[in-house]
């Protein structure tokens, strides 16, 4: 039995479009955010927000579900629109987020974001803008490893792998600042004489 | 948040399970970086717009099914393209040649002939729904965990397919929701068939020999195709090369045929101006009247041979002229560029119904309004089929049960949103479309179902069923009855006060 989501997608495919809209109600909050982690900046994530559905739209004709899921698909076309609005920032990269555009003065980011991205930012910059993206769509997004892996071109197990790297590294970092605090601390204590 | 962190947490140690040492840091550094998820201020107004913006342009376009080979008729990678023509040309070319003698096409690809062929009882297997493929599981998961309302499938039949009936979460724009309930004021049903009768359509066609052994003897620069064994010919396609020309997509694996436009050779519009664009818009004027579309479509069909035996009277499909009533501003109407006219496919006399009873199934000739010419064909199918009985449902008063709530594919918006009642009359036992996956394969069926036209149907923005839509398979009945899926979805919607906006002449259910 095809389920409910396939038959909406058969039906714009046949050119009732007017359907869309059922994949619209289902999505765009999940877009939304997901270009919104991106670019932390509410109308650009609007302005490209539109754009990814109306791409959508334009070419549901190109979905195969043969070759994954519509919400896989969808996001692909949400992260191609992103890194298109970047290279329009900064053409020589592939930037996919605003992370990489932070020396960037014209940048535009939604003020009361900047207490919360500076907590965060000192555990996420240090890595690659790609291990970055994964960590940010499994813990913010809530996107499976299977979907992160859809959407990115990589499989489950590296996405797992990435998140892993991560993870451990903040962690270590994190262990050793404890331990030089206690170096420290302890130097304080009982200064070598 | 909990669940998640937890899942998080287990992925991390399938991985490495040394870290469980370390859980405490990583539970905080985890929460930390899920804490600092920023409030992404997502604007329900600005969704509702935006959706007001792709709803009225997807009134002015209409896509046909097979647009892919438009696009590559388009794509200016040359080399791409002419490596494609070569193989084209090699494969399509000799088998084309001799369509007309059939010495590669089998009888079955024949649009005329209608064949059934009888199978034994519940030959199909179940109808009912199978779970949720692994992706389908994961969009479920992830609707989950977005956090805004309650998404419940219940009811239903067969039809709307969200097979997990496990609550779920689906953010959305709240738009005015209504609950619709459906009245019936018909004729006693009367119900006594105890099997009806459900159809299968024999997709695939075995191409003669001489076609899957003309891979065998392609050879070129590009690829030697004669190394890969056991190979079958799908796909052909035949690009028609002069002014207003066709691409012809033939699927044998479908036993289908989808005739598309050739864009290099119809008229583009390049506009780069707006007041372009303006002046380029289709007017209310180019809108030809029904009988010349069905006329345009007729000759067409009668000069590309294309057999109608298995067809009803055509019908002009006219949904834009609704959008067009509800439009405030006409001048800011976009006249739609393309027009169906569908010839309904019957079987043994009954027309056959999309799932949702929302239209008529058949063959569909797209007109270009503006050139007055067929744009494209789509559905035109072999005509085979296997047919098996299924047990029927008899009870009335179970089937006008699942009337009252909409039937297949209905919506429930929760108790405390505005319920209106809509009118049903006497229904027509047809046939729908229904899609049964099996073994990683979609399988069309055709269902017998009786389809109940809504009375007066209200004119208000969004409403748009013409039909309440009840299979007569008992199966997938007591399926809705177990919630393995259907019945009405629950969606998030602000509460609102209850009213009950119209309440026309209601007659009591029987």
């Amino acid at each position: 039995m095809e389920n409910f989501e396939s038959q909406i997608i058969r039906r714009c495919q046949a050119g009732e479009l007017k359907e869309f809209g059922q994949l619209y109600d289902r999505y765009i909050k999940k877009i939304y955010d997901f270009i919104y982690y991106k670019t932390m900046h509410r109308e650009t994530a609007e302005d490209l927000t539109s754009q990814t559905f109306f791409k959508a739209m334009d070419k549901i004709n190109q979905f195969d579900p043969a070759k994954g899921n519509f919400s896989s698909w969808l996001y692909r076309i949400a992260r191609n629109t992103v890194i298109d609005h970047y290279r329009t920032k900064k053409p020589e990269t592939d930037v996919a987020d605003f992370w990489d555009l932070a020396d960037n003065a014209n940048l535009e980011l939604d003020l009361d974001l900047k207490q919360k991205l500076a907590e965060i930012e000192k555990y996420l910059t240090k890595f690659r803008p790609s291990q970055r993206e994964i960590v940010i769509m499994r813990f913010w997004d809530q996107l499976s490893y299977q979907e992160i892996a859809e959407i990115t071109g990589q499989t489950a197990a590296n996405c797992k792998m990435i998140v892993h790297r991560v993870m451990t590294g903040i962690r270590q970092d994190l262990s050793l600042i404890v331990l030089y605090l206690l170096i420290i601390s302890k130097q304080l204590l009982w200064p070598l004489t | 948040m909990a669940t998640d962190l937890k899942n998080i947490l287990e992925e991390l140690y399938q991985i490495d399970p040394e870290l469980k040492q370390h859980e405490t840091e990583l539970i905080t550094l985890i929460k930390k970086i899920i804490a600092n998820k920023p409030d992404t201020k997502f604007d329900k107004r600005f969704a509702k717009r935006l959706k007001a913006q792709l709803l009225r342009q997807s009134s002015t376009s209409t896509k046909s099914g097979f647009n892919f080979f438009a696009e590559f008729a388009n794509t200016r990678k040359l080399a791409f393209a002419t490596m494609g023509i070569a193989l084209i040309a090699l494969v399509a070319i000799p088998v084309l040649t001799n369509l007309r003698s059939k010495n590669f096409l089998p009888q079955e690809f024949d649009q005329t002939q209608f064949n059934v062929t009888k199978l034994d009882h519940e030959a199909f297997g179940p109808l009912a729904a199978t779970k949720l493929s692994q992706s389908n599981d994961a969009i479920l998961k992830a609707d989950n965990i977005s956090g805004e309302g309650e998404l419940t499938r219940v009811a239903g039949l067969g039809g709307a397919g969200f097979a997990a009936a496990a609550p779920s979460v689906v953010s959305m724009p709240a738009p005015d929701f209504v609950n619709y309930n459906y009245i019936y004021v018909g004729d006693e049903l009367n119900l006594t068939d105890e099997q009806v009768e459900v159809y299968k359509r024999v997709k695939g066609v075995n191409l003669a020999p001489q076609a899957s052994n003309l891979i065998k003897q392609l050879s070129s620069n590009i690829a030697d195709l004669s190394k890969f064994n056991n190979a079958k010919l799908e796909n052909a396609t035949i690009v028609e090369d002069k002014s207003f020309g066709y691409i012809i997509n033939i699927m044998f694996g479908e036993g289908m045929i989808n005739i598309d436009r050739n864009w290099q050779k119809w008229p583009q519009i390049n506009c780069t101006t707006e007041a372009c664009f303006e002046a380029q818009r289709v007017r209310e004027s180019d809108i030809p009247t029904d009988e010349t579309l069905i006329k345009i479509s007729d000759d067409f069909l009668k000069e590309y041979g294309i057999s109608l035996s298995n067809y009803g009277a055509p019908e002009v499909q006219q949904t834009w002229l609704r959008a067009y009533a509800e439009t405030v501003n006409k001048a800011d109407f976009y006249f739609p560029e393309i027009i169906s006219v569908v010839y309904p496919l019957k079987i043994n006399n009954r027309s056959v119904y999309e799932q949702d009873g929302s239209s008529k199934m058949g063959l569909i000739i797209n007109i270009d309004v503006k050139n007055k010419k067929v744009a494209g064909v789509s559905n035109l199918t072999t005509q085979s089929y296997q047919s098996s009985d299924y047990t029927a449902e008899t009870d009335d008063n179970r089937i006008l049960k699942i009337v009252a709530k909409g039937g297949i594919n209905s919506w429930f918006y929760g108790d405390n949103q505005a319920t209106v009642n809509i009118q049903v009359n006497t229904p027509k036992i047809e046939l729908i479309r229904y899609y049964q996956y099996r073994d990683n394969q979609s399988q069309e069926l055709l269902i017998p179902a009786l389809i109940f036209p809504v009375i007066d149907p209200p004119t208000d923005q969004g409403y748009y069923r013409q039909n309440i839509v009840v299979p007569l398979v008992k199966e997938l009945l007591d399926q809705s009855a177990n919630q393995d899926f259907g019945g009405p979805i629950r969606i998030m919607v602000e509460p609102q006060t209850v009213t009950d906006k119209i309440a026309p002449t209601i007659a009591p259910l029987r």
